[in-house]
């Protein structure tokens, strides 16, 4: 069973980029286009290991959506990478202290988020 | 696709240029081969040219920068010198580049020039890199304290040590001592820290990328650990640890320090004693049982005390040894070196003062008593002679013998040297251990000739004199033609002694019990001696006395018939000493008081009484002499109540 990631992001084609490499790499990808999408996902899938949200959006922000994950007793504990932009260093020092996990700066290769997620996923069964 | 061309364009145009800089770059270095900031630049050049070539895709280009930023490397680290042919070098690579990029060839075929350049790199770039540095491993001690909160934002410390433990052999401590009491525990907190010992392949850099968002908040410290010394000094200094593990830890102590140790020790141990016989007097004193737990301490305290002063006498040996082969090889002789007994121990002082005459007597053992091997042959012997050095402990002395498979001590020679010296009368019959013992007599030499080594007249009878100034004995066995022993008594220690107190003319004495074969009644074994020569009885042996109180000019006061014998050896000498009155025996520290006065009147030292007084302490050995054996001191009478006066009142 292959692992699962949650991708959060307002943009369809960032989406499809992202799930089109992830899904390539071997990993089971859920998208949604708000947080509030997410949430319900999250809510209806235990076997996330693995969230990665894009900050600015429509609604819910990704901070607080890192913020909402934190408090959620099911997914406490879930690894969460922002998509931050370099343009703006204190939206990373906010996402940290709402309690994401990693970052990436946008834009970023396919391959710099493979590694991240390689990086922090919880290895099931470990 | 214009604008596509147009970058191309803009590509080749800059690569050109990078290409010429690289060129005057690697001439600049040729010149100024220690200046880093040359071969900076140059890095830099050809790393835009690999960098672009790559994008661009300019395989063959892409391959080639990368060779010689490993080249570049290697000088900037030094493990590499430019010279001229790392120019050329240079040169010829900036014209593969032209060519390759004025061919526009994207991903052609190689030609063989660029091969072989290529080949050539690889080379140079894996010969120099002496280190080896990809290959080699490096150990690191990672030190990891995940901030407490960790897992609030979704990391787990484990996947990074997991990631460790992939990346090479660990060795991980986990530190559990911040973890609380289990009701206190908060489960979703991580209380531990890692102290990672690990050998990998890895760069610093590439651990710290390890620890990729846990470092901001965690504590987490990496140091390499320099690579040790090479493994042989390794393997030395483990032996070393090992034998010095074996023996006990050591450290040294000043003699001084020591010697002032003992000497406080003796003093306690004389208040002791002293407070021990206070309360006998006191049976009804509940500090008696204190008095008496006092006592075993302070005698316990005394025997270790006064061991810090022992020292096996096999660091000795091991110095004869080197001397037994010095010496037979000197001599043309051949000698082998016996030892037993090199962990009898003694008292430090006494091993320092018995040096010098045991390097006389096993330097006469191989110069007069070992034969050449010629001569040993011929009498049936093996060649190579023995010499056998053993140290006993024979109940509170320590005895040493030196023995010799040699000729042995020729008795009929001795007697005529002995006679011919004015020693013995011809005539005398004299045993066989008296003729041997003349050897010890000053100025007698039975070498017949004076060789470098001994014969030099500084002879047997210094050796004595040194061993009898530690209260030691020397005795002399010998049978021609089979060898000779020489054995030496030593007392254990010079420090405190056992001493028997008298009275005589109210003044106090002691003799070292060492000395004293048994104590009886004067008037009993009494003979009055016709030839005004003082005579004892003992079970039909005539023994000589003397009177203390005649010696030292005192007074006695009570009754003749009251009088008390101490019967002394040393050696084979035997003599009575006639005392007013028995005290007791006890242990003594004796200081020296002959060093104050300069006077040889039979007194070692004093020692101090459990009331505070002194008591003069004496000199066995000295007084046979005088009294038993040559007569050459006068003593100089009542100098010592004259001395005891100036020690009271000090």
């Amino acid at each position: 069973m292959p692992d699962k990631i949650l991708i959060v992001d307002d943009s369809p084609s960032t989406l499809m980029l992202m799930k089109f490499s992830l899904e390539k790499k071997g990993y089971n990808v859920e998208k949604a286009q708000n947080a509030e999408e997410a949430l319900e996902i999250i809510g209806e899938n235990s076997d996330i290991v693995c969230l990665i949200t894009d900050i600015n959006m429509p609604g819910m922000s990704g901070i607080e959506l890192v913020e909402k994950v934190r408090k959620n007793l099911y997914c406490k504990f879930m690894p969460v990478i922002v998509l931050t932009n370099p343009d703006s260093p204190e939206n990373i020092k906010k996402a940290r202290s709402a309690g994401a996990t990693g970052w990436l700066d946008k834009p970023f290769k396919p391959e710099d988020l493979v590694k991240v997620i390689e990086k922090i996923r919880k290895r099931p069964g470990k | 696709m214009n604008s596509g061309e147009g970058i191309k364009d803009t590509f080749f145009e800059e690569s050109r240029f990078l290409v010429s800089e690289m060129e005057s770059l690697a001439l600049d270095l040729e010149s100024e081969p220690e200046n880093k900031s040359i071969a900076e630049s140059l890095f830099r050049a050809v790393h835009t040219i690999k960098g672009s070539s790559g994008m661009f895709g300019f395989e063959n280009a892409a391959e080639l920068g990368h060779l010689l930023e490993n080249i570049i490397t290697l000088i900037r680290e030094g493990h590499l010198k430019s010279d001229n042919r790392i120019t050329d070098l240079f040169l010829e690579c900036a014209d593969e580049f032209k060519v390759l990029f004025e061919n526009k060839d994207i991903e052609g075929q190689k030609s063989q020039n660029l091969k072989e350049k290529i080949l050539f790199l690889s080379d140079l770039a894996n010969s120099n890199n002496k280190s080896g540095e990809k290959n080699k491993l490096n150990e690191y001690r990672i030190f990891f304290r995940p901030m407490e909160k960790i897992f609030e934002i979704g990391l787990d410390p484990y996947t990074n040590i997991e990631e460790l433990i992939e990346s090479g052999e660990c060795a991980i401590e986990c530190d559990t001592a911040n973890v609380p009491d289990l009701f206190e525990i908060n489960p979703e907190k991580c209380y531990l820290s890692f102290d990672i010992k690990i050998k990998t392949k890895l760069s610093v850099k590439e651990i710290k990328d390890i620890f990729l968002f846990v470092e901001d908040d965690s504590e987490i410290i990496i140091e390499e650990i320099l690579p040790e010394l090479p493994e042989k000094t390794e393997d030395i200094s483990d032996k070393l640890k090992k034998y010095i593990g074996k023996k006990d830890s050591s450290i040294v102590i000043s003699t001084k320090k020591l010697d002032d140790m003992v000497n406080l020790v003796g003093e306690l141990v004389m208040n002791q004693s002293r407070l021990y016989r206070e309360m006998l007097l006191r049976p009804n004193d509940p500090l008696k049982v204190l008095a008496e737990s006092m006592d075993e301490c302070v005698h316990e305290l005394r025997s270790s005390v006064l061991d810090l002063r022992m020292t096996p006498i096999g660091t000795k040996f091991s110095h004869f040894r080197r001397l037994v082969r010095d010496l037979s090889a000197s001599l043309n002789k051949k000698v082998e070196l016996y030892t037993y007994g090199e962990d009898t121990e003694l008292d430090k002082s006494i091993i320092e003062k018995i040096w010098d005459p045991f390097v006389h007597l096993i330097r006469n053992s191989i110069d007069h008593g070992i034969e050449s091997p010629e001569d040993r042959i011929k009498k049936g012997k093996s060649e190579t002679g023995r010499i056998v050095i053993s140290a006993r402990t024979k109940e509170s002395k320590v005895e040493i013998s030196i023995s010799d498979d040699g000729k042995g001590l020729d008795e009929d020679f001795i007697l005529n040297e002995a006679v011919k010296r004015g020693f013995a009368e011809k005539t005398q019959n004299i045993s066989k251990k008296n003729i041997l013992d003349f050897i010890f007599i000053p100025g007698f030499s039975t070498a017949e000739k004076v060789s470098g080594i001994s014969g030099r007249g500084i002879g047997m009878d210094a050796v004595k004199k040194k061993i009898e100034e530690v209260n030691g004995e020397i005795r002399v066995d010998s049978l021609k033609g089979c060898g000779t022993t020489i054995t030496i008594l030593l007392p254990l220690t010079l420090a405190i002694v056992d001493v028997l107190m008298f009275e005589t003319g109210n003044m106090c004495f002691a003799v070292p019990l060492s000395h004293i074969e048994e104590c009886f009644d004067f008037s009993r074994f009494r003979i009055e001696g016709k030839r005004k020569r003082n005579l004892l009885k003992l079970r039909d042996e005539f023994i000589p006395y003397f009177k203390i109180s005649d010696i030292y000019d005192l007074q006695e006061n009570t009754d003749e018939n009251l009088w008390q014998v101490i019967l002394v050896n040393h050696g084979s000498r035997k003599a009575g000493f006639v005392v007013e009155r028995l005290l007791r025996a006890q242990q003594a520290v004796i200081k020296s008081i002959r060093n104050w006065y300069g006077r040889d009147d039979g007194i070692t030292g004093a020692a101090v009484l459990y009331d505070g007084s002194l008591a003069y302490v004496i000199d066995v050995v000295r007084l046979l002499s005088i009294f038993t054996g040559n007569k050459d001191i006068e003593l100089v009478s009542g100098a010592i109540v004259e001395n005891s006066l100036k020690i009271g009142q000090a």
